[in-house]
């Protein structure tokens, strides 16, 4: 029984795998919001939470309504350097997370400049949903002039046609989780298109 | 003018002034010979680094097309940019090029530059655009107003730069070279090794670069110094090792790479790229054993320049040929002193026995083989010492130092090859011309000295040791045409001597050994081999080999070049002698800086066949010797005809 259950139940793994691919500018915090949905924690004060990743892969299993779906999430380097390794993982992603800095004005520049741009023409039609980062820094601050406001975002978003915009903090935790639930409600739309994709990854 | 600035120099310590004195000498030499410079510096690289003929030449060659292909082509270039000015980035790094980073890389080094994630955060595209431009109309001259351009902005177009040269800065054939070094000491334990391997690196880092394009030097030189000032300022919380995630591709990814090397590749090298900043500031220093070969370079053209006539034949011997002199001495004496002779030896012995054990089967193998499993027959080894033979360690030193005297060389083959065909029945050594193919390599002098030792009656007369001559030239280089004769003595009186061809006629002291093997009676050979084999087998059990294989195999990876052809030897002389004689050549006395060996750099046209002794001699590198005298022997026929 167990061989033959578990050929069927390992193609039923396949059906229920999403890949949810997190993009933006180097240093917007992609690594430290995954790493704080992953393993919840956020090392602020460690050096290596400075270590530019060039190219991460992590799963965790979500559930959205009743149905179990694994969630591959590929960690992109946001460095130009990094502009062909990048490439490699995109294709065949079932959502995209695009992250900016709400400290950095250009991160949020290169968004519409950059980032847009190359997943509409890598992949089409795939669910993006908007996130800005480092949502504490603002809050923290007296005067929230050099932050980007909630309102650019939004901009953004419609301006795009993109799912949704959100504003997190990796370091308190604030809406990480929803992140991933948004991205994964999305993918899970979307039915399966290409089983050997996840071999390549 | 020379005067005065060393009369300057002279409040410093005496230290400092040789070291401004050794600078000088190295950049007069870079100025005036580059060539042989250039020639040194392989040759070093080579005694650090494995590197094949053809590696080694590799890099050799990328200088000179290299320069001449920069020589011609910077003035297309130079239109052209009038033309298109973005042709400067994304075409090969010239002088143009880096002169026209200057202002990046000065801004980049202001205080106020040093921002958080300087190299990592990346710029506002537009003022990129144009930074880039300013650069390009303005040359190197451009001013970069602080007010309109943030550091990031700075620091990311001369990125861009650096990633779209058309090869990784580093050049693609020194890529094989780093990895080497990056290899080396991935296997050391202590902190005392650790930092031995590093210096090793360190050399090679130094040797490799000043191989590199000019222009790749001075970039190099600039940007390592700005990455390592980045990188100690606390507040841009970058460390050389995220600075050498960044860099990691610039300095070393093929541009053809595709996305799956890189992620590999990001992760190798990124401890490279470290390295490189960490120690940016020793970068363009020169390596000692090269300060200590250019010193005795002037020394010797000093010598030879009796007038100012720098069209002196001698004079011109030294600064045009192809031969470079080394002071290196490059026996491992640290090493063989930690070394236990014993393991060392059965670790050999172990390899040989995997090696018999791998060869293919046919009938003679499958024989062999047979043997060594049962190991039935008797060991021609004498465990019988000569009454004389404590003092073997001694009296091989006593005359080392005249081995490399080319003088006597054709008496001492002569002496070796009468003494083979008389003596030996009561010497313990046995050695077939498959082995004596096996141990044609360096340090089997050795053996001589032993052997000569072993027979005291005979040659004494001949040999002349000039006890007077106090620099010993060590014995791997000048010795080994010999040591090889040695080895060709064949003990039993009814296998034919080995042939001994003149390899060429002007040197006819270089003797070329071709060993008869189809005339060995195979019967004869084989209870040589079989005693050999059963030797083996009662010192190591295949277990035990593999064992001592495993446990010492990494460690020794490094030095086993150079021990492995006398352990093997060993064999066949008994082991306790061996010990002595090996233990003793390790400590040879440094070599004086006036006894010199001549080494040529590898020739680029004729790579000769392996067997050719001249081309053991040229080869400058050393270290391959072995591998491939082993590999020569896993297929030469030789091996199985006479076993």
């Amino acid at each position: 029984m167990g061989c033959c259950a578990g050929k069927s139940k390992a193609e039923a793994e396949e059906d229920n795998r999403r890949k949810i691919v997190v993009v933006g500018d180097g240093g917007v915090g992609k690594t430290c919001l995954i790493r704080r949905y992953i393993n919840g924690e956020f090392d602020e004060f460690t050096p290596q939470a400075y270590i530019p990743s060039s190219l991460e892969t992590h799963t965790r299993e979500m559930t959205v309504g009743n149905k179990k779906f694994v969630a591959i999430i590929c960690d992109t380097g946001g460095q130009e350097t990094f502009r062909h390794l990048r490439k490699t993982s995109y294709p065949n992603s079932d959502a995209v997370i695009v992250c900016f800095s709400l400290d950095n004005e250009e991160s949020l520049k290169n968004i519409h400049n950059l980032w847009i741009p190359e997943m509409q023409k890598l992949c089409p039609r795939v669910p993006m949903i908007l996130v800005g980062n480092k949502l504490d820094l603002r809050e923290e601050a007296y005067k929230p002039d050099g932050f980007i406001k909630e309102s650019k975002g939004l901009q953004a978003v419609k301006k795009h046609k993109m799912v949704t915009y959100l504003e997190t903090s990796s370091l308190n935790d604030t809406n990480v989780d929803k992140v991933f639930e948004t991205a994964m409600a999305e993918a899970a739309k979307r039915k399966k298109q290409n089983k050997k994709s996840f071999d390549d990854v | 003018m020379d005067d005065t600035f060393s009369e300057r120099m002279d409040p410093l310590t005496p230290l400092s002034q040789q070291r401004v004195e050794e600078d000088r000498s190295v950049s007069r030499m870079q100025r005036l010979y580059p060539e042989k410079l250039r020639d040194l510096c392989s040759m070093h690289l080579a005694f650090i680094l494995d590197l094949s003929d053809t590696k080694l030449e590799d890099i050799l060659s990328d200088m000179v097309p290299s320069t001449q292909k920069k020589k011609l082509g910077l003035t297309p270039l130079f239109k052209k940019k009038e033309k298109t000015p973005q042709s400067v980035f994304g075409a090969p790094l010239t002088e143009n090029g880096v002169s026209l980073m200057m202002p990046l890389i000065a801004h980049l080094q202001n205080p106020e530059s040093l921002k958080e994630g300087l190299f990592r955060k990346p710029g506002n595209g537009r003022k990129m655009k144009m930074l880039k431009e300013q650069l390009l109309t303005k040359g190197g001259d451009a001013l970069i107003d602080p007010e309109l351009f943030g550091p990031h902005d700075v620091a990311c177009v001369l990125k861009e730069f650096l990633r779209e040269l058309p090869e990784p800065l580093l050049t693609n054939k020194h890529i094989e070279a780093y990895r080497q070094i990056r290899g080396l000491g991935a296997h050391a334990d202590t902190a005392e090794e650790k930092g031995w391997y590093a210096q090793r690196k360190l050399s090679a880092v130094q040797l490799l670069i000043r191989l590199a394009p000019t222009p790749v030097q001075k970039m190099v030189r600039y940007l390592m110094k700005l990455l390592l000032k980045v990188a100690q300022e606390p507040e841009t919380k970058m460390t050389p090792t995220t600075l050498g995630t960044i860099f990691a591709p610039i300095c070393f990814l093929n541009r053809k790479a595709t996305a799956s090397d890189m992620c590999v590749l990001i992760t190798e090298t990124e401890p490279s790229v470290a390295f490189l900043i960490e120690n940016a500031k020793e970068l363009f220093e020169v390596p000692n054993g090269l300060v200590r070969d250019v010193m005795s370079f002037w020394t010797d053209v000093v010598k030879c320049q009796p007038e100012d006539s720098s069209e002196h034949p001698k004079m011109k011997k030294f600064t045009s040929g192809p031969i470079v002199n080394t002071n290196i001495c490059y026996i491992d004496r640290k090493a063989s002193q930690c070394e236990d002779v014993a393991t060392n030896t059965q670790a050999e012995l172990a390899s040989l026995y995997a090696h018999v054990q791998s060869l293919p089967d046919t009938p003679h193998n499958v024989k062999l083989k047979k043997q060594i499993q049962k190991g039935t027959t008797t060991p021609v080894s004498s465990s019988k010492k000569h009454p004389r033979s404590k003092s073997i360690g001694a009296s091989i030193k006593k005359r080392l130092p005249n081995l490399g005297s080319t003088k006597n060389k054709n008496t001492e083959f002569s002496v070796l090859g009468s003494a083979s065909s008389s003596a030996s029945s009561e010497d313990s050594l046995v050695i077939t011309p498959a082995m004596s193919n096996l141990l044609n390599s360096p340090t089997t002098t050795k053996i001589r000295g032993a052997l000569r030792e072993s027979r005291p009656r005979q040659k004494r007369s001949h040999t002349q040791c000039g006890q007077g001559t106090s620099d010993c030239t060590p014995p791997k280089l000048e010795c080994r045409p010999k040591s090889m004769d040695a080895m060709a003595l064949s003990p039993k009186e009814n296998i034919p001597p080995p042939v001994l061809t003149s390899s060429t006629h002007k040197d006819s002291s270089r003797m070329v050994l071709k060993p008869r093997a189809s005339a060995l009676p195979s019967c004869n050979s084989d209870t040589q081999a079989a005693a050999m084999l059963q030797d083996i087998n009662d010192k190591s059990a295949p277990e035990k080999a593999q064992a001592v294989l495993r446990k010492e195999g990494p460690k020794r990876a490094d030095y086993c070049d150079i021990h492995l052809p006398i352990s093997a030897t060993t064999l066949c002389i008994s082991q306790s002698q061996m010990a002595v004689a090996e233990k003793e050549i390790s400590y040879l006395p440094y070599q004086a800086p006036s006894g010199v060996i001549r080494l040529q750099t590898p020739e680029r046209e004729n790579a000769r066949a392996v067997n050719d002794a001249p081309l053991r001699k040229c080869n400058g590198a050393g270290t391959p010797i072995v591998r491939r005298t082993l590999l020569q022997l896993s297929v030469s026929s030789n091996f199985e005809t006479t076993i």
